[in-house]
């Protein structure tokens, strides 16, 4: 509003408006070439290097998404491989467990086998020892009868035996004798 | 000049006569021997043993139950 109005005063008051606002063409250029001073001196040291450093950071972001994008790329290629291993893993301790039962079933097998086999001979033996065990027995026994049996036959004959008895006997064994 | 005959050794358990005497020296001279003697031993328990040499005639009740008891 108070510009228009010094406008106003300045047209009323005649002459050139660059007149009266005092701008001449040596300061126009001399601005101009201020400007361009301006302009190229912050061309060359503000916006280049910032030109660059922006460059310079969009190459290091892209650096970095490809350091990223390769290392996804490694990540899921280990998870892969890794699952396939796991996968590879749980086969072969399932064919593992496998085996082991079945060599451990086999033992046991072997093991109760031979635990009857030598329970069998065993059994033998001792049936064996016990009736050698029992025949021993019988045969002391029979033993101790004959000589119980013997002593007290001596003790009877003693007793019993007569002068007559005596002779009878000596005389048969003679004759006995006699024959041979 | 010939050689004197060996005894042989009798043994009984109780003295016995003179007839049963003579049938022992008959049996004892009939095997070579000179004539017997005698002894008395009660544990034979009845009849007679004789020697002669290294044979032995043993008709004593001990023996015969001993060749008894043996074959049991």
């Amino acid at each position: 509003m108070n510009f228009g109005i010094a406008a106003a005063q300045l047209l009323a008051e005649g002459g050139s408006i660059f007149d009266r606002l005092g701008i001449t063409w040596e300061s126009i250029v001399l601005h101009l070439f201020n400007l361009i001073v301006l302009t190229v001196g912050l061309y060359f040291l503000l916006f280049r290097p910032v030109k660059k450093m922006i460059k310079q950071r969009q190459e290091k972001v892209k650096k970095i998404e490809k350091e990223n994008e390769d290392l996804s790329e490694e990540v899921r290629r280990m998870k892969n491989s890794s699952e396939k291993v796991l996968s590879e893993a749980k086969k072969e301790a399932a064919a593992i467990h496998e085996s082991a039962v079945k060599v451990a079933n086999q033992k046991a097998d072997e093991i109760v086998s031979e635990a009857r086999e030598r329970a069998k001979t065993l059994i033998g033996q001792t049936q064996r020892e016990m009736e050698e065990e029992r025949g021993k027995l019988r045969k002391d026994i029979e033993r101790q009868i004959a000589d119980v049996s013997v002593a007290v036959a001596e003790r009877v004959i003693e007793k019993k035996l007569t002068p007559e008895d005596n002779k009878a006997l000596i005389e048969k064994c003679l004759e006995e004798w006699s024959k041979e | 000049m010939r050689k004197a005959a060996v005894k042989a050794k009798v043994i009984l358990s109780m003295e016995a006569d003179k007839e049963t005497k003579e049938k022992i020296e008959a049996f004892v001279r009939a095997r070579g021997c000179g004539g017997a003697e005698y002894e008395i031993d009660p544990s034979i328990g009845g009849g007679v043993v004789i020697s002669i040499g290294d044979r032995v005639y043993d008709g004593s009740v001990k023996g015969r139950l001993e060749s008894v008891k043996r074959s049991v």
